[in-house]
């Protein structure tokens, strides 16, 4: 092989423009932590298992982990960075505060952008629904009743206060 | 691009472990033009939809070379009705499976069964394509057009189409374009996954005739046509697990087993579409 192939992106990284050259080999959750210094997106399995790396690339929840940087070229890339907007947290990140729903904190961001995608895709979803989507996210803590409890809190907020 | 008679060993887990730190470098093409993947294929590039499949194989040290990624080809992500059949591009996803209006109301049973399938990120990113040419006889997408009697329309680097019948021994080369399922009233479809990965089935089923699909029990899923009979489910199942070559043995299962778990699973299954 000549010389290392580098592939210009675009694109739109919590509501910025970014520009960026990465290798075909580069994944995205090295983009994010490495490139742009954003360590709330976590590696945890290296699997595209456990879901500690979840970002939402234009809504879908995407293992950063197992998705090359160059897949989300002309995408909308959102992190947990992303989420709070003037100083205000997220409904999403409020419920899960309310709800105790953290214990290590490794999971969250990746529970909490899950939680993001579901609630996009479908406002009011009822318990299956929310075990059905969260389930594709591990926490070791085992804290998933007040996960699921926090979802349900989040909901009920974006019903009631929709930003 | 894996011809039909190249799947992999059932229950081969080497791609399971590896760090995505550990992926090789490879060359990438990127085109906008169907018939420009099938050329980049005939020319040895391996193609790239959702990575599900891929990307664990990379990890665990897959060499690849060039990558030909078809995410940037539109017309791979459509589905219509077309005559008597619904036409669903290879590029489609799980969830654009699961969700679609067309889908739901021609085969509201496959997309149902969709909704089941893996986790709601795999859901997002893998496709339809991707899991029939990822030739692994765990996955679920090929038993399940197999019982449907689905066409699977290749292109090849010229442009030409030519369709196979998904239960066909040898596939043409190319790049997969479409999955034709054809539209037959009355008829349901069930899907029995909860044995995996010991065996799995799907079952279509209309007034006169059935045709069943046996996933992860052989190198490749295998379909078998149950010939109208008066006869009870109990019976029908009983001859169609004798008269079935041997499964597979492994690590998972025996093919005893595995044999019995397909009269068992399809006896339920025949019960639950209510026909004999």
């Amino acid at each position: 092989m000549s010389a290392p192939e580098t592939i210009p992106i675009t694109l739109t990284l919590n509501g910025r423009a970014l520009r960026a050259s990465v290798a075909p080999a580069t994944m995205l959750a090295d983009l994010l932590r490495d490139h742009c210094g954003l360590t709330g997106t976590k590696i945890g399995c290296d699997q595209a298992t456990c879901g500690a790396c979840t970002v939402l690339v234009s809504g879908a929840p995407t293992a950063s982990c197992a998705t090359f940087a160059w897949q989300t070229d002309g995408a909308a890339v959102t992190t947990i960075e992303g989420l709070a907007a003037n100083g205000a947290l997220d409904p999403v990140q409020e419920a899960f505060k309310a709800k105790s729903a953290f214990q290590c904190g490794y999971c969250t961001p990746g529970m909490i952008l899950a939680a993001k995608a579901l609630l996009a895709q479908h406002p009011s979803p009822d318990r299956a629904a929310i075990r059905d989507w969260m389930s594709a996210n591990v926490c070791r803590c085992t804290g998933y009743q007040m996960i699921v409890e926090a979802v349900e809190d989040a909901a009920r907020r974006m019903r009631e206060a929709p930003r | 691009m894996r011809s039909a008679g190249m799947m992999r060993r059932v229950g081969d887990m080497r791609t399971i472990y590896g760090s995505h730190a550990a992926i090789a470098p490879f060359r990438l093409l990127r085109p906008a033009r169907a018939e420009e993947a099938a050329a980049a294929l005939a020319e040895g590039g391996v193609c790239l939809a959702g990575g599900v499949d891929l990307v664990p194989a990379m990890r665990a040290g897959r060499r690849v070379e060039r990558i030909v990624w078809l995410g940037g080809i539109a017309a791979l992500k459509t589905i219509e009705r077309a005559g008597g059949a619904l036409r669903i591009g290879a590029g489609v996803t799980y969830a654009q499976l699961a969700g679609d209006a067309a889908i739901a109301a021609a085969l509201p049973d496959l997309a149902a069964a969709w909704r089941g399938v893996a986790n709601v990120r795999v859901r997002h990113a893998a496709t339809i394509g991707g899991n029939v040419m990822a030739g692994n006889p765990q996955y679920d997408m090929l038993p399940a057009l197999m019982a449907l009697d689905a066409t699977l329309v290749f292109l090849d680097a010229r442009g030409r189409q030519e369709a196979v019948n998904a239960a066909a021994e040898r596939w043409p080369q190319g790049l997969l374009w479409s999955i034709e399922i054809p539209l037959v009233a009355g008829r349901r479809f069930a899907f029995e996954r909860s044995f995996k990965p010991v065996i799995s089935l799907a079952l279509a089923a209309d007034a006169g005739h059935a045709r069943v699909a046996l996933g992860c029990a052989y190198e490749r899923p295998l379909c078998r046509t149950l010939a109208p009979s008066g006869a009870a489910p109990e019976a029908l199942a009983e001859t169609f697990a004798r008269e079935l070559p041997e499964p597979v043995s492994d690590w998972i299962a025996s093919g005893a087993y595995r044999r019995k778990l397909a009269r068992v699973l399809l006896t339920r299954q025949l019960r639950a579409l209510g026909r004999p």
